[in-house]
């Protein structure tokens, strides 16, 4: 095994948007890393901030406050220029493979995109890399020629990995990179990213609400709610045995395929509040099947617990989701 | 048990043909085509010269043998100056229509890819080109350069980019947002690469509809500005300038009149056949790829 | 057994370029009072337009054939006003996005009130009674307020809880509720499907949804289904531990699960036919790792819970 480096970070990283209501904390004061090699999943509902932090990794808005470091160098106010290196390391496959495609173009074109933009090929030898590329992601070579619209969304989403590995990324950003397609297709996509993974050494940032496919593919788990990172660790510590209430919320909240799991889910009331008016102190307060009076005024620092992970909680591993995990040989 | 009624299971009907081009853009492609042909190698349907006058035939009204469409008050040959006349409105309708969509289109596009106090300012200078009386362009055109091809074609460009710029505008604000354009930002492409590769091919439908609408707007136009004295210098063969000639003589000899209106009706219509079958075409397509 | 909703034969076809295609194709199903049934298929699987069809809102280029009976009457017996009349009085419809489904200018007091008016000729007041009376029932928390807002003016999760009042106000025999909860957060799914597993009263439920552990959370009777044939059914618990369909199968080991040894996924390979595609044979044959000559030249009819040459058994590996 290789030694462990970290290759892309953030530290105190916050975004904030201007809205009519006011000002609206996407994501605030997140510390977040992806060493080499390993799957960094982040996990939380909508408006937790999850989509916004990893385009915020890949430099596609500018951080109001904190750094953004890509192996030692800090990226955050780099202009686009000096930022094509960044680029080629960096690369992103989206959720929806039918709007990130542009519909005009050849397959062959879609993969020749990024080509294009960094080195100078003549056409054949762009087509070959393609080609190349095609097949490395289980699609035949012949396709280079077609058009993305007519293929269906598990090829499309192919090519979407494909044209990701064309200028050989170092981290790859996968937002809900299985979620748009069908239930017999997404396995194939898992299967893949994982072998791509193991040939290539490539680090995988997984944006996902499912936490079923986040324990199948990561090594380290971010639990997000509302713009701040509640919990993360190691995935088999945070998933199976998650000790902040609202880890415990959501994994309870997956649909069980076995009886066990569904008897004593836990089930949150009401909704995430909107990121413009949070709760104060703990945000989860007002959902906490476990709040006392001290988390409406205290807010929970990140601390560290003895096995390592990180909890914001006063009462960790207080609430317990009791969902069944196997072990099959 | 009570009775069932099976019905047939299915019908196979015969294959529909796939709607390639609607109708009205193929008759509308078809009349503008022959049109241009007209204009390119317009001598070749000359009866006469169109200048040449003959004093002796003035207003001599249509017949078989000698001028099909009649003369008119100087003697000339009102068949051939409708001929001749081709070549000026489709030229000045083409030019104006270029010189709007260049403007257009580069306005429109950087309007809507600037985020910040630039996209402000340049949709305020739509709004403002938008609600410019075209009139006071072209007198202060003709003021200042005089009359002409250029001088029209030109004011035609500035009266109609505002209407274009503001569809781009409003069309490139959603295609910014598709992910291929994010994904294309992600890969490191810049802007003009990404505009050329991605937004313009999206906007090509959209853009050949409002060219073929604003080709007939501008014929519109350009007859009205010649028929002011604002456009083509007098004595040239145009529509406009036909029509203004043809005014004092409206009762004695119609068909001054007459010619230069059919070409024009005929035309205009040519062009908004063409651009509403290129917006039927497009709908369907869209609709398709909805499905 | 006393019947909500029988299918038999079923078959809904769109027109294509080759001709009527069936997205359909046969269907007999049959729904019993108080019953949760879901209806698991991948897109293209036909189960959206089965659920359409059986409350007969098909798109308008749709053939349907068949026949639907709703208590003892052949909705294709019977005229259309007293067919439309028979569905509005015991089938009710929640739709995916329930801000497409109501009306966004009138507050969900009035919408729902106007059904239950219509239905029951009964007065405002009383309307008003059984409108908080729902309201409270699918768990909307201060309902007296809320019932005044519009539906832009609520959240994801109660939109979906309001229109869930909506189709259990007249009491209807049957709901039937397309992907009601793929739009929602997980905890907020988690809450929608509680309500669709204990909240639904007397009225029987048909699920139609893309995710097996959906389906095996809520319902008691599952029904899969592949391009536009019903391949396997079952009681849920029989379902999941011990399928029999290699469709079935494949679906459940193509789901990632909670196992510590995370083995790899089996995924099914390749991707169901298109509509206009001609299979001749069992229409999954092509993808199944069982198939032999007999299931390529020979479609297998559904009997016994099942539509298979080779029905496998024993646990899923």
């Amino acid at each position: 095994m290789t030694s462990l480096h970290t290759i892309l970070s953030a530290v105190d990283l916050s975004v904030t948007f201007k809205v009519p209501a006011g000002s609206l904390h996407a994501v605030d004061s997140v510390n977040f890393h992806v060493d080499s090699g390993e799957t960094v999943a982040i996990v939380g509902e909508s408006g937790s901030g999850k989509t916004t932090l990893a385009l915020s990794l890949m430099r596609s808005n500018l951080p109001t406050s904190g750094h953004i470091f890509f192996e030692d160098q800090d990226i955050t106010h780099l202009s686009e220029k000096a930022l094509k290196d960044f680029r080629k390391k960096v690369q992103m496959v989206f959720q929806d493979p039918y709007s990130s495609l542009d519909p005009r173009m050849t397959i062959g074109q879609v993969i020749g995109e990024p080509l294009r933009a960094h080195f100078n090929l003549s056409v054949r030898e762009r087509n070959e890399q393609a080609a190349e590329l095609l097949v490395s992601v289980g699609l035949s070579a012949d396709l280079l020629n077609r058009r993305a619209s007519q293929f269906s969304g598990g090829q499309r989403q192919r090519v979407a990995i494909a044209r990701a590995l064309a200028l050989g990324p170092k981290v790859l950003v996968a937002d809900e990179p299985v979620s748009a397609l069908d239930v017999s297709t997404q396995a194939q996509i898992v299967n893949l990213l994982q072998s791509i993974q193991e040939e290539r050494n490539i680090s995988y940032v997984l944006v996902s609400h499912d936490l079923r496919l986040v324990y199948h593919l990561a090594t380290r788990v971010v639990v997000m709610y509302l713009g701040k990172v509640v919990e993360e660790g190691a995935c088999d510590d945070v998933v199976a045995n998650p000790q902040h209430p609202y880890t415990a919320a959501l994994l309870s909240a997956v649909p069980a395929l076995d009886e066990a799991s569904r008897r004593d889910r836990i089930v949150l009331s009401g909704v995430p509040p909107s990121p413009i008016a949070r709760p104060t102190g703990c945000s989860f307060h007002p959902r906490c099947p476990i709040s006392r009076p001290r988390c409406s005024s205290e807010t929970p620092e990140l601390k560290q617990l003895l096995d390592g992970r990180k909890v914001a909680c006063f009462y960790p591993g207080e609430l317990q989701p009791h969902v069944r995990f196997t072990t099959s040989k | 048990m009570k009775k069932m009624v099976v019905l047939p299971i299915t019908r196979r009907v015969f294959p529909r043909k796939s709607k390639s081009s609607p109708l009205p853009l193929k008759i509308g492609a078809s009349i503008l085509g022959l049109l241009f042909i007209i204009a390119l190698f317009q001598p070749l349907f000359y009866r006469v010269d169109p200048t040449f006058s003959d004093l002796m035939l003035r207003l001599q009204s249509p017949t078989l043998r000698g001028a099909w469409l009649g003369t008119d008050a100087l003697g000339q040959d009102v068949y051939s100056r409708v001929i001749a006349g081709f070549r000026w409105s489709l030229g000045i309708g083409t030019i104006g229509t270029l010189i709007g969509g260049s403007i257009g289109i580069s306005l429109g596009i950087s309007a809507a890819w600037n985020r910040k106090r630039l996209r402000t300012i340049l949709s305020r200078v739509i709004d403002i080109g938008i609600s410019f009386p075209y009139l006071i362009i072209a007198v202060s055109i003709v003021t200042v350069i005089g009359r002409g091809f250029w001088p029209l074609a030109l004011t035609l460009g500035l009266v109609s980019w505002p209407t274009i710029a503001r569809v781009v505008y409003a069309e490139t604000l959603t295609l910014r947002e598709r992910e291929y354009v994010t994904a294309a930002r992600l890969f490191g492409i810049g802007s003009v690469r990404s505009i050329f590769t991605h937004i313009l091919p999206a906007l090509r439908p959209t853009l050949q509809v409002i060219a073929a609408f604003t080709f007939a707007e501008l014929l519109i136009a350009e007859s009205g500005l010649s028929f002011l004295g604002l456009g083509a210098p007098l004595g040239t063969p145009t529509w406009g300038n036909m029509l203004n000639d043809s005014r004092a003589y409206m009762a004695m000899a119609p068909w001054m009149m007459f010619a230069p209106v059919t070409a024009i009706i005929v035309t205009i219509f040519a062009a908004n056949l063409l651009g509403e079958g290129l917006n039927a075409r497009e709908q369907a397509r869209s609709q398709r790829v909805s499905q | 057994m006393k019947k909500v909703i029988e299918v038999k034969n079923l078959q809904v076809s769109f027109p294509t370029p080759i001709g009527y295609s069936a997205v359909v194709r046969g269907i007999n199903l049959t729904i019993h009072p108080g019953e949760r049934v879901g209806i698991v298929g991948e897109s293209g699987s036909g189960k959206t337009m089965l659920g359409l069809s059986m409350l007969g809102i098909q798109p308008n280029s749709a053939k349907v054939s068949g026949n639907v009976f709703i208590g003892d009457i052949d909705m294709a017996n019977t005229s259309d006003a007293i067919a439309r009349k028979l569905r509005g009085n015991y089938i009710s419809m929640v739709f995916q996005e329930p801000l497409t489904a109501l009306n966004p200018v009138r507050t969900i007091l009035s919408q729902l009130s106007e059904s239950f008016r219509r239905h029951n000729g009964s007065s405002k007041k009383d309307a008003e009674i059984r409108v908080l009376e729902i309201l409270t029932s699918v768990g909307i928390p201060v309902p007296k307020e809320r019932m005044k807002a519009y539906p832009h003016q609520l959240s994801g999760g109660l939109r979906q809880r309001v229109m869930i009042a909506l189709a259990l106000i007249n009491k209807p025999d049957l709901v039937v509720a397309d992907e009601p909860t793929t739009a929602l957060d997980t905890t907020i799914q988690a809450q929608i499907l509680d309500l669709l597993r204990s909240g639904m009263g007397e009225a029987a439920l048909m699920l139609i949804t893309h995710d097996l552990a959906v389906a095996a959370d809520v319902c008691n009777r599952i029904v899969v289904m592949y391009a536009g044939n019903i391949v396997e059914q079952g009681p849920v618990a029989e379902m999941l531990s011990n399928p029999r369909h290699p469709y079935t199968r494949g679906l459940l080991s193509a789901i990632p699960k909670f196992d510590q040894a995370r083995p790899p996924l089996n995924p099914i390979p390749g991707s169901p036919p298109t509509i206009t595609e001609v299979v001749p044979g069992c229409r999954f044959a092509s993808r199944c790792s069982y198939a032999d000559a007999q299931c390529t030249s020979s479609e297998p009819i559904f009997a016994n819970n099942i539509a298979c040459f080779h029905p496998v058994t024993g646990p899923i590996e």
